[in-house]
């Protein structure tokens, strides 16, 4: 029997082989994806790992610099002469401002370019026109407006204006404007320091810049609890001057009306504290405006300061202090003044022509006799007079330090030709700055100690207290007695026998003494025009301020006495006031000036006697 | 033979049987373990609440970011004003716009001055009146910013 004939199995599901083939090249295509995963991830991770990770980082990250705000320069009572504001300068990317949508009626309507410049022109103050123009074409970025103040780019950022950005920077404001421009100095556009006191303290007015590092997401949003690395910027330190900005102002306002009014080339005005040395005011015209230091044309330079000029019979009051302190003289010595003197190889002669005048000593600086002075001069040896020449500051700087300053130039006597001995005497021949002449008078006015001047009284430290500065040196030039005979002198120069009335402020006693010099011409090698000078002192009993005017090559009206005279009196008038220093209310003892007879033939004390007629 | 058949032949019978009755269907087999239900629940609950708290902490960082943002502008804001208004008070009280305005109401300076002792009553310098003659004129101008400013009021 055949065994029934078993159902041929069915051929077995060849799945397990087949699941296993799969399988593995399931495997195999995915171990090598992954490998090629793993490949590009040892790439990343750890070959090329700093490069990229800097990559991502410089893309989301983004550094913006915090710009210090530069320090103030304030006048002795804290107002301001300088300071800095922050800016922005606004940029636009011109790509993105075609999309400029704004919402009419709830609906949003792309406006673009046309919109933007529209909206843009009243807040930065450009026409539309011009405004279109910066806003259209394919720059990523560029500068449409600079110095935007910060209310106004808030208002611009406020309209959403895709593409307009912006960047801090700090604008330097001079909220005096021209008043005090010559002695504050400037800066550049670029925040360099360009003149006066703001290249002396550039080191303690400069700040350090921060910044400020974070990242961003792909919009410029900053992302929340991204790395911040903010470094706060150092801003400069104050510097605190001894200048009163009123007496300042003043002073360069009246200097400006006179220099104007006579025609002349320049001047300056130095107010500077009698007790004190301290310059109140240091004027200068023509001056500028700080705050458009592009349109400036011709001298940025404090006069004052800078600029050289013969001071003629001021200077007489140095040749007098030195015979008085040698015992050269007494304030009572009579003096005959002929018309002429011959000395070395000219003959010399006073300002007007006049007969032979017998005078005391006090009465030749009061009368600001030239002649006189040189037979009062010629007493001493001129390397005596040289030496209290210097004595007083002239011929070396002030100390100060301001930007171009001068030193003037006093001829070593050695080299002093045969006239020049003698010009030297009334202050010719020799060179000197407002500054200087005015130290001279400070010094008379203190009883004979001069206190070097000085322009800062106190600086800020690192932890904002302002820190005085070093009192300025002073030193005993000549004794007590002799300054103040020389003030006794100087108030007989502006009383009605003298050589000025113009300078009188009623209530007070006065001293000061007119100058009319021969003004050096450097581009010409001659002399050519006058130089007006006025120097006074009051109160003269209890001296409190001195008052240096010098009027450069005015062209109509050429004495002292009536062009810086009157200037004079306005200006110590004002700052009388202002510093509120009433009149002692002593009376002056006038010296002898005039003397009645002329003095006997036979007196030794006579001084020129063989000009006795 | 049947019998035999039935005694020496069972697989056959059984065979037989079996092809008669239904294959059995390949079940699952009850698990002895016990279940994972609760387990579940707790992950997933944790997960999401670890997703929730992390979505909250998210939107208050955003929120911190957000209100710091709008402080600091609210800062800035009052700190430009508080600059804005010193640096007009800076402009007006300059001497040069002081003098400016003085002379527009007609002041004239002084011609000398003089000042009163309170204690008794004396009169130090010489009180005159100014006159008309004593002119004076601002030569020396305030910075432009105020010039725009301190127009004459109507």
């Amino acid at each position: 029997m055949t065994p029934p004939k078993r159902p041929r199995p069915k051929p077995r599901p060849r799945a397990p082989i087949n699941s296993r083939r799969r399988v593995r090249g399931i495997f195999l295509v995915t171990i090598m994806v992954f490998s090629l995963f793993a490949v590009q991830l040892v790439r990343i991770q750890g070959l090329d790992a700093s490069a990229v990770a800097a990559q991502a980082f410089s893309e989301r990250n983004r550094t913006e610099v915090l710009p210090a705000l530069r320090g103030q320069i304030v006048d002795r009572n804290g107002v301001v002469l300088a300071q800095s504001i922050e800016r922005r300068t606004v940029t636009v990317d011109q790509t993105a401002v075609p999309e400029y949508k704004v919402k009419v009626d709830g609906k949003r309507v792309t406006v673009g370019v046309d919109g933007a410049a529209a909206a843009l022109s009243p807040l930065i103050g450009m026409t539309q026109d011009k405004l279109r123009e910066q806003l259209t074409g394919d720059a990523r970025y560029r500068i449409i407006a600079k110095n935007v103040s910060v209310p106004a780019w808030r208002r611009i950022s406020e309209l959403g204006i895709p593409g307009i950005y912006s960047e801090r920077t700090t604008q330097r404001d001079y909220p005096q404007s021209s008043t005090a421009a010559s002695l504050v100095g400037w800066v550049y556009a670029d925040g360099a320091a360009g003149g006066g006191t703001e290249i002396m303290f550039d080191d303690v007015l400069e700040g350090t810049n921060g910044s400020a590092k974070y990242e961003t997401s792909p919009t410029g949003r900053a992302i929340p609890n991204g790395r911040q690395v903010t470094e706060a910027a150092k801003d400069g330190r104050t510097v605190e001057l001894t200048i009163n900005s009123s007496i300042q102002w003043y002073a360069q306002n009246a200097l400006a009306q006179g220099v104007k009014k006579f025609g002349a080339k320049s001047g300056t005005v130095v107010v500077s504290g009698a007790k004190t040395g301290e310059l109140l005011a240091v004027a200068s015209y023509p001056s500028y405006d700080p705050n458009e230091i592009g349109k400036v044309k011709g001298s940025l330079d404090n006069l004052a300061f800078t600029q050289v000029f013969e001071p003629g019979s001021t200077n007489k009051i140095l040749t007098m202090a030195a015979a008085l302190q040698e015992g050269a003289i007494t304030p009572d010595q009579p003096v005959v003044v002929p018309n002429r003197l011959p000395r070395a190889d000219r003959s010399f002669k006073d300002s007007h022509d006049h007969p032979t005048l017998f005078l005391t000593t006090a009465g030749v600086l009061a009368q600001s006799s030239n002649i006189g002075t040189m037979l009062i001069g010629e007493q001493l040896d001129k390397e005596v007079l040289e030496e209290y020449f210097r004595k007083f500051g002239m011929g070396s700087k002030t100390g100060i330090e301001f930007p171009n300053e001068s030193a003037g130039l006093i001829t070593p006597a050695d080299k002093m030709n045969g006239s020049q001995r003698f010009t030297v005497m009334y202050g010719q021949g020799m060179s000197v700055t407002s500054i200087q002449i005015a130290s001279a008078f400070q010094t008379i006015a203190n009883h004979g100690v001069r206190v070097e001047p000085s322009l800062v009284r106190a600086i800020e430290d690192e932890n904002g207290a302002m820190v005085p500065v070093e009192p300025p040196e002073s030193s005993q030039i000549v004794d007590a007695e002799v300054a103040d005979t020389i003030m006794q002198m100087l108030e007989g120069a502006v009383s009605d026998q003298g050589s000025t009335t113009r300078a009188q402020i009623p209530g007070y006693r006065i001293a000061g003494k007119t100058g009319t010099a021969d003004r050096y011409d450097d581009r010409l090698g001659r002399y050519h025009g006058k130089t007006a000078s006025f120097i006074g002192v009051a109160p003269a009993d209890d001296p409190e301020i001195v008052v240096t005017v010098i009027v450069d090559k005015p062209s109509s009206g050429f004495f002292g006495s009536t062009v810086a005279a009157p200037i004079f009196k306005d200006v110590a008038t004002f700052a009388l006031s202002e510093l509120e220093i009433p009149p002692t209310g002593v009376e002056a003892t006038p010296l002898q000036l005039v003397l009645d007879e002329p003095p006997a033939k036979d007196d030794p004390r006579v001084l020129g006697r063989e000009y006795l007629p | 033979m049947s019998t035999i058949a039935s005694i020496s032949r069972p697989g056959t019978a059984a065979r037989a049987r079996r092809r008669e009755a239904p294959r059995p269907v390949l079940t699952v087999v009850p698990s002895a373990a016990p279940s994972h239900g609760g387990m579940l629940v707790v992950c997933a609950g944790l997960i999401l609440s670890g997703l929730l708290m992390l979505l909250f902490l998210n939107m208050s960082l955003a929120e911190g970011s957000f209100r710091v943002h709008e402080l600091q502008r609210e800062a800035g804001e009052l700190a430009e004003t508080e600059t804005a208004l010193e640096q007009s008070i800076t402009a007006v009280s300059s001497p040069a716009s002081l003098a400016a305005q003085a002379s527009r109401m007609g002041m004239v300076p002084a011609s000398s001055p003089a000042f009163l002792n309170l204690g008794d009553g004396a009169v130090l310098g010489v009180a005159d009146p100014a006159t008309e003659e004593s002119t004076f004129s601002v030569v020396v101008k305030p910075p432009s910013s105020v010039r725009v400013t301190t127009q004459p009021a109507p």
